[in-house]
């Protein structure tokens, strides 16, 4: 913890603490630009950049760098998925109709093509939707390994990232060469130190400003993003933690709408942690950079270390056990659950977690989310919830 | 209603068949190791190596069909199960909850679980949960799933090498060996079932139609949970001949066959014969179905691990929907369908999420109209009578003009 220093007047310290605060709420609004604003502006706000979208986190972003391409991670945007109902059933996540009618919308007519790392049932057939659909784009589909135990999984994520290398490399006309993996890897690990970092000094930030910096950071170009979350880490150093209420540990999917963050930062109480593809399991776990081995094999070996997504089988991860490690290790005081709706591989864990977490005595809350949030009915849910906590 | 329903005189054959097979299961727990298994998992290798298979989705569906699945959902969703995930999964999960409400007592205890995502991964969910439950070891083979017709070849030796593993894996439980001779032995009798299953479900291209989709759906329970034994090749062979005898004396499955219908994704167990016997008040007999044909391919016995490997991966809910609606297509022109009619089932997301497109692109193709229903395989809160009825009438009388 940063010690005010004796010498400087308490005067002096606020008119410091303000200009710290001015010069972060630039590079705030920056990346809540980035994160909330339309996705049909990116071309203009990126004129430089050619984008490749892709949509969960285990797409290999370090590939589609070193080909030339920016890679953007497709989110859920605020307007009503109406153009998916022709394509998907009431029964499908919002991620996934959302995104579709984007893309049915014209809003993402910017990208030069889409990739999907194969993870849930749902990904698996909006990659053929999106082939039929569009068909002149290039639209990949990479294999990403189920059992992360088995010795296969390895030469099996080997072999679909070199192919998805050539496939690509074919498509953009543009050599991947190792020395430009490599140098991808550098700047996404930089990329993922940083998050890292802000992380660490999630207490300094509303949790609004956290993700907002996670996301934009899944959209804009590493390059831009990465120096402007090195100030702002350097800006956080020295600030004082924010007055805190109860720590809570959000467990889920995406979270893209920014309303629950919202209600948490207005109540009072404080994101400790998380397990989620839009926060933690992001930036989990670096990708190894030894000068003689091989690009693919270290990008490889980073997917099957990585803190794991629930559709992936992984037999030496307890997810129980790790959230109760956190629940210790961060104090937080409660878990909350914000699951997307129809979402199956979160929905199974949810079982389990639930009673992992009632046999330890760690209070918990699920918030299903839907395309559209009843705000305030889970402002009244995470109300009870927070009142609990502070009881 | 029932007057509609033909039967067949080897129902008798396969209520005895199914009853033997559950009784013995029980039984055999006691003298042999049993694995609870998905359908699409390689089950050959199992019964070669003498280990008893049980299967928690023909449970579920067999429960669906008793009426009792969604009660059985209740406990699961008590238990924090959510009321969108499979109805299958929750029905079991119900049955080993509340053993007083689950029929036959429930499956006999596991010793080993082995998941394979052919069919989807929600098996992979719920046989983690039944791995905790039960505190049994769990082999999760990965089929990758075919964006392309062709797979590629290091998918191929994936999905081989995995093979490999199980063999070794179900070696170290069971202290079992897979004798080469038992091994081939199985397969041949596994691909004879298959084969005459196949043949079986081809003779419904003549009209009227031998069979119709309840029959289908009854009949393909040996072939999903005894294939590789005898029995299920006899049991077969009998049922071909009183299929074959249909065709030459005309006799149709159902009285008055006028519309030719096809049937896509699971049953609606707690509805199978009252939802076509609808269809039959118009002289609706469904000829063919895309989901009784998932145990139809043929298996390459002459390298018989790359052989599993090929034909596992290819089970047609593991292709893409540009490959399932091209099989559609070819299924309609064979089997001079009419209409078809997909049931959008909330239980199964990779079977169901594609139909919108498959139904356009083969419309497109083919000319003939379809259906949508909405409802869902076991839990029959899902199952809008009277709006899925309108639809049906409706249906039909776009076919009829």
């Amino acid at each position: 913890m940063h010690r005010p220093n004796e010498l400087e007047s308490p005067n002096r310290l606020r008119m410091k603490s303000v200009l710290k605060r001015n010069q972060m709420e630039p590079i705030l609004n920056t990346f809540i630009t980035a994160s909330q604003s339309s996705v049909r502006l990116w071309p203009e706000r990126y004129p430089d950049h050619q984008a490749m979208g892709y949509i969960c986190t285990y797409a290999p972003e370090e590939i589609i760098h070193a080909a030339g391409l920016t890679p953007v991670r497709l989110r859920i945007g605020p307007e009503p998925p109406t153009r998916a109902e022709a394509h998907l059933p009431g029964f499908t996540c919002a991620l996934c109709r959302s995104v579709l009618h984007q893309a049915l919308h014209g809003d993402l007519a910017f990208l030069s093509g889409l990739v999907f790392p194969h993870t849930c049932d749902t990904l698996q057939v909006l990659a053929d939707i999106w082939r039929e659909n569009f068909p002149d784009l290039f639209v990949a589909t990479v294999g990403q390994p189920l059992n992360l135990g088995s010795p296969d999984a390895r030469p099996y994520l080997v072999a679909e990232l070199q192919r998805f290398r050539q496939d690509l490399a074919g498509f953009s006309r543009h050599p991947i060469t190792d020395d430009a993996l490599r140098a991808s890897i550098r700047l996404h690990n930089e990329t993922r130190h940083l998050l890292s970092q802000l992380d660490e000094r999630r207490s300094r930030l509303s949790a609004r400003s956290f993700y907002a910096a996670v996301a934009a950071s899944m959209v804009m170009p590493k390059e831009q993003f990465n120096p402007l979350a090195a100030e702002l880490v350097k800006l956080l150093n020295g600030e004082a933690p924010r007055p805190e209420g109860p720590r809570l540990i959000l467990v889920g999917s995406v979270l893209d709408d920014p309303a629950i963050l919202d209600l948490i930062d207005d109540l009072g109480a404080c994101v400790a942690s998380d397990d989620l593809c839009t926060g933690s399991r992001y930036f989990d776990q670096p990708v190894a950079e030894t000068r003689d081995a091989d690009p693919l094999e270290a990008l490889a070996d980073r997917y099957l270390k990585r803190r794991p997504c629930p559709t992936k089988h992984n037999p030496h991860w307890q997810r129980g056990r790790h959230l109760l490690e956190w629940v210790e290790e961060k104090k937080a005081d409660g878990v909350v659950f914000v699951l997307q709706k129809f979402c199956d591989p979160h929905a199974f864990d949810y079982a389990t977690l639930k009673e992992t977490l009632d046999a330890a005595d760690v209070p918990h809350l699920l918030l299903e989310l839907e395309h559209t949030p009843a705000v305030g009915q889970l402002r009244t849910r995470l109300e009870a919830f927070l009142e609990i906590l502070n009881a | 209603m029932t007057k509609k329903y033909r039967k067949l005189a080897t129902a008798q054959d396969l209520n005895r068949l199914m009853t033997h097979y559950y009784v013995r299961s029980k039984l055999i727990s006691r003298l042999q190791p049993v694995a609870w298994l998905t359908s699409g998992a390689p089950v050959e290798i199992l019964t070669a190596m003498g280990i008893a298979s049980a299967y928690p989705e023909n449970y579920g569906a067999l429960c669906g069909a008793r009426q009792v699945a969604t009660t059985l959902c209740r406990e699961a969703e008590g238990r924090g199960y959510s009321r969108d995930l499979c109805s299958y999964a929750r029905t079991h999960i119900g049955s080993i909850l509340k053993k007083a409400d689950a029929p036959l007592g429930g499956l006999p205890r596991p010793d080993l679980l082995v998941a394979c995502n052919n069919i989807c991964s929600t098996t992979v969910k719920w046989y983690e949960a039944l791995a905790r439950y039960y505190k049994v070891p769990l082999f999760v083979l990965d089929t990758p799933f075919m964006h392309h017709p062709e797979p590629e070849a290091h998918a191929i030796q994936y999905v081989a090498a995995q093979l490999e593993e199980l063999i070794a894996w179900l070696q170290k439980h069971t202290g079992r060996k897979l004798e080469q001779k038992k091994f081939m032995e199985t397969l041949t009798l596994s691909r004879q079932a298959v084969q005459l299953w196949r043949e079986i479900r081809e003779l419904c291209q003549a009209r009227p139609s031998p069979l119709n989709a309840p029959d289908l759906f009854i009949n393909m329970a040996p072939v999903v949970v005894l294939r590789g034994t005898r029995e299920a090749v006899t049991f077969y062979q009998k049922l071909k001949a009183e299929v074959e005898e249909r065709v030459a004396k005309k006799v149709g499955a159902i009285p008055e066959e006028k519309y030719r219908l096809l049937w896509d994704n699971i049953a609606i167990w707690p509805r199978l014969f009252h939802l076509f016997a609808c269809f039959a008040d118009f002289g609706g007999c469904f000829v063919v179905d895309t989901y009784t044909q998932a145990w139809s391919a043929d298996l390459d016995v002459s390298e018989p691990i790359e052989g599993l490997a090929r034909t596992y991966t290819a089970v047609y809910i593991n292709q893409s929907l540009q490959m399932r609606a091209e099989t559609m297509v070819d299924l309609v022109e064979r089997f001079g369908v009419d209409g078809l009619v997909f049931h959008s089932n909330r239980s199964c997301k990779p079977y169901s999420l594609g139909q919108y497109d498959i139904h356009r692109i083969v419309t497109e193709r083919t000319g003939v109209p379809g259906l949508i229903i909405e409802a869902d395989m076991c839990d029959s809160r899902a199952y809008a009578e009277g709006p899925i009825k309108t639809r049906i009438q409706t249906f039909m009388e776009i076919l009829a003009r």
